[in-house]
């Protein structure tokens, strides 16, 4: 199920300004059968890279990571985002990744998913239960947030790492959310 | 309208009327992160699928 995924490209690097834990913002680019997608890499301080992906068409939408596409191709545009990250981790075998699964929202028929425990994050986690080990990274989840977060084993401490990347997340997570 | 705005990480500043100021809504985000054990994801994970990763 989670063998196939679609050829991506590096399209940029922009480095911020103004956050005080922001590094950089790695952007990927592929196309499915009928869309564009971006995946966006966020870099953060202690190695943390945060993955967000949504359509290219919704990149000024401030719901972008909330649409849901009906494209049903979920598990192989997941797959294309873990590939961003092997390939990240290739690069950085310090790296530590994390993401948030967005609630859904429809306008439209006025329907707002909670932000608990989305099924986005319930997905998600259980793909990186599927597929990445605890040998590499050690696994956290955060259900009432919908985020997950998985730090390398090779940190020099993983739990002061999680202390501190904890403290990170919950200045962070506005931007993140 | 107009009394509300978005500051560049998206947190939201609400203005007073009264006061013709701009609070910033200082809603502190807590985490409860949990850490996974093994045996959680052997009891979810599918054993077909092989690990990118170790």
């Amino acid at each position: 199920m989670f063998n196939s995924y679609y050829i991506f490209h590096k399209v940029g690097v922009v480095k911020p300004l103004s956050n005080k834990y922001l590094k950089e913002i790695i952007t990927y680019n592929f196309k499915s059968e009928s869309n564009y997608y971006l995946v966006e890499v966020e870099h953060y301080e202690l190695d943390i890279y945060i993955i967000k992906f949504y359509l290219k068409k919704d990149k000024r939408n401030s719901d972008k990571y909330n649409i849901l596409t009906n494209e049903n191709k979920c598990s192989r545009i997941i797959n294309t985002c873990i590939k961003v990250m092997l390939e990240i981790y290739s690069k950085d075998k310090l790296a530590s990744f994390g993401f948030v699964g967005a609630n859904t929202i429809r306008r439209d028929i006025g329907f707002e998913e909670p932000k608990e425990q989305t099924k986005r994050f319930t997905v998600y986690k259980r793909v990186m239960y599927a597929l990445l080990g605890v040998q590499t990274f050690t696994h956290y989840y955060d259900a009432s947030n919908s985020t997950y977060l998985m730090l390398n084993n090779k940190s020099e401490s993983v739990d002061q790492k999680f202390e501190n990347a904890k403290k990170m997340f919950e200045e962070i997570f506005p931007i993140l959310s | 309208m107009g009394d509300k705005l978005t500051l560049a990480n998206n947190a939201l500043t609400t203005g007073s009327k009264t006061d013709g100021g701009v609070k910033p809504v200082n809603k502190k985000f807590k985490s409860h992160f949990v850490k996974v054990t093994i045996e959680e994801i052997n009891s979810i994970r599918p054993s077909v699928y092989k690990y990118l990763l170790p």
